[in-house]
């Protein structure tokens, strides 16, 4: 071969695994124009409409006989009498494939809620399931075109304020593509992003993070805005590839992500020697926690385990079975008598999977990102509690405040909780009104003090009479460092007014 | 059993696809034509095409091709791709050897992608693209000639030689 021959077959392979990168949109047999009569309607060609045409005149002619004759051929209904000639259909298409999947008319997307993470919920729509790249662009244009009717209350869809470029009848403002375990999404938007202010802008950036993350396999994503290098969604640059972790809003607090062993010591008298006997349950959401926190429960109904270990794992969704990016395992001496996979789609916890694998039991605690979690043990009767997430900015990383929440009415009296791990237990309050003065104050000692584990606490708050105002109240809850006195951990709650 | 068209479309569809949104540069307008060959394929019945898969491209790019003449859409196909920096065979490179293809002339386009990405011979060539078989080769070397000048200019306005 010449010298020439060969750099023309160099350049020319070149050419061919540059055709074979091109993302394409792989149409399934199943929905293919081939396989579908509903779709080759539209491929009709002149003769064949003409020939349609002749045949509804014939139809309107003839009138109940025609139709007698049409449904003794058994012509599949799809619309008017005129949609599919029974003698122009060939033979291998007159019986579609029609392999539904019960999940493809359900999508799980995320909307965004205000001083929370994000949540996900399924929505009614079709997914495109060709391709990695298929889902995620349905996934969000299911989010971009929704009506505002369909966003469920008490949530945010900032997507929806997103109008991507048009050609025509095809929207073509989204570009999706993906590589390893990182999805470009670029946006054509003429007429920007349709947010303002840094919390809109978060939001937005939280809703698709997320949504475009829950493709398996996909931990992060580089958003741009076509012709650019990065994306600047009102003033919020972003410039590198994101993951839940990184706009969940708990940044403040280390998630840890090392593993932990937990010895559990009984009472005397303790029990005779013998297989704990174990049950869970959890809460999403809701009291004993608070929103955008999960309680799991492992209740311990007879025996002692002696130990038990919390790990934090990444879950791959393409080999686990499990939904969700993250893990948290725990390995408890005992065993539970209910087994298997739970889906709770509950966000964050996507499902439970129990498994007894000799005298221990595996719970693996399927979940949207890694919130920071904490560990305590309450006794009478004796239960394990693993709580996760919880208002970002009521969690420090030595106090989780459950109640009130962020956003609560300030009220003349009111009761606080949560989970605390300070120094001798000592847990302190104060009340400041909208001009930063101290209107109440106090201290409370929590069930335990500092630990690997967190001790409960809770105390009554009693605003003096007259009330401070009609303002807005900050509740700060926190530990004094016994160095020097410092304020630690502090959690500061916003109570608002209206 | 086996469905014949099932098993042809399964392993067929997606190198078409891909041969003709490189021959098109307008992914909606492949996909379109890549359903029509496939329901051609269908009329016209397995038993009476000798290749299907030549069949296919031949039938296809005809339709992508008469659909570009009748509306002449441009759609910047490599501009919803992100920019990498691999150390070879950059996605930039890739975007620049397709836009380059699209310089070509019908002709070139489809003897190009017919030898590189479906591997056919100088013959096959001929025979289904009715091209003289003395000719394929000339065409071929003055398609890849003219997509070297292109993809050259292209690097060189990126300032990105090596």
């Amino acid at each position: 071969m010449s010298d020439e021959r060969r750099d023309d077959e160099i350049l020319g392979r070149a050419l061919g695994r540059a055709i074979e990168t091109l993302h394409v949109n792989e149409t399934p047999y199943e929905r293919s124009r081939m396989a579908s009569p509903a779709e080759r309607r539209a491929l009709f060609g002149l003769p064949q409409v003409a020939a349609t045409i002749a045949v509804v005149v014939l139809a309107v002619a003839l009138g109940a006989w025609f139709n007698s004759v049409r449904e003794a051929r058994e012509v599949p209904a799809v619309g008017s009498p005129t949609a599919v000639p029974a003698t122009t259909a060939p033979a291998a298409v007159a019986t579609p494939v029609a392999s539904i999947d019960p999940n493809r008319d359900r999508i799980w997307v995320y909307f965004a809620r205000d001083s929370l993470p994000p949540v996900g919920v399924y929505l009614q729509g079709i997914l495109d399931d060709s391709s990695s790249e298929g889902r995620t662009t349905s996934r969000l244009s299911l989010l971009m075109g929704l009506q505002p009717s369909r966003v469920p209350a008490g949530l945010l869809n900032p997507l929806g304020s997103v109008s991507p470029a048009v050609n025509g009848s095809r929207q073509t403002g989204l570009g999706v593509h993906t590589s390893g375990d990182t999805a470009y999404v670029e946006f054509n938007l003429p007429t920007g992003w349709g947010v303002s202010g840094s919390a809109q802008s978060q939001a937005l950036l939280q809703q698709i993070v997320y949504t475009v993350t829950e493709e398996p396999g996909i931990d992060s994503v580089v958003i741009t805005e076509r012709g650019q290098r990065n994306a600047v969604i009102d003033q919020l640059v972003v410039d590198k590839p994101l993951s839940r972790e990184d706009v969940s809003g708990y940044s403040r607090v280390s998630p840890q992500l090392i593993g932990e062993t937990w010895p559990l010591t009984c009472t005397t008298p303790c029990p005779s020697p013998s297989t704990a006997k174990l049950s869970n349950t959890f809460f999403v959401d809701k009291v004993p926690v608070s929103a955008g926190a999960m309680r799991f429960m492992i209740l311990v109904e007879s025996g002692q385990p002696s130990e038990f270990y919390v790990s934090p794992l990444k879950n791959d969704q393409t080999r686990s079975q499990l939904p969700g990016k993250s893990v948290l395992q725990i390995d408890i001496a005992g065993t539970d008598s209910k087994t298997g996979t739970e889906l709770v789609n509950s966000s964050p916890l996507r499902a439970i999977r129990t498994s007894v694998r000799g005298a221990r039991t595996v719970y693996e605690l399927a979940l949207d990102d890694l919130r920071p979690w904490r560990v305590a043990i309450l006794p009478n009767p004796e239960r394990i509690v693993i709580d996760l997430g919880g208002y970002p900015a009521s969690i420090s990383d030595t106090i989780a405040v459950y109640s009130p929440g962020q956003g609560d009415p300030p009220l003349r009296r009111f009761s606080v909780n949560g989970l605390a791990r300070t120094f001798e237990a000592a847990v302190l309050w104060r009340v400041r009104d909208g001009q930063n003065r101290i209107v109440a104050s106090g201290s409370t000692t929590a069930s335990i003090g500092t630990s690997q584990q967190w001790g409960t606490f809770q105390f009554d708050v009693q605003l003096p009479a007259p009330p401070p105002g009609t303002g807005d109240l900050f509740l700060e809850v926190y530990w004094a460092s016994p160095k020097d006195g410092s304020d630690q951990g502090l959690v500061r709650v916003h109570l608002k007014v209206g | 059993m086996t469905d014949p068209w099932r098993e042809l479309y399964e392993r067929e569809y997606p190198r078409l696809l891909r041969a003709l949104v490189a021959l098109g540069r307008d992914p909606a307008a492949a996909e379109d034509a890549a359903q029509e060959a496939f329901v051609k394929a269908h009329r016209t019945g397995l038993d009476r095409i000798e290749k299907p898969a030549a069949w296919l491209l031949v039938v296809g790019s005809r339709e992508v091709f008469r659909r570009a003449r009748r509306s002449r859409r441009e759609l910047e196909l490599w501009a919803s791709l992100p920019e990498r920096h691999d150390e070879i065979d950059t996605v930039a490179d890739r975007a620049d050897l397709l836009a380059a293809l699209g310089e070509l002339s019908e002709r070139q386009r489809t003897v190009v992608v017919a030898r590189y990405f479906y591997g056919l011979s100088y013959d096959e060539i001929a025979s289904h693209f009715d091209i003289k078989s003395g000719t394929v080769g000339a065409t071929l070397h003055q398609a890849i000639e003219r997509l070297r000048q292109i993809q050259l200019a292209g690097r060189l306005a990126r300032g990105v030689m090596r």
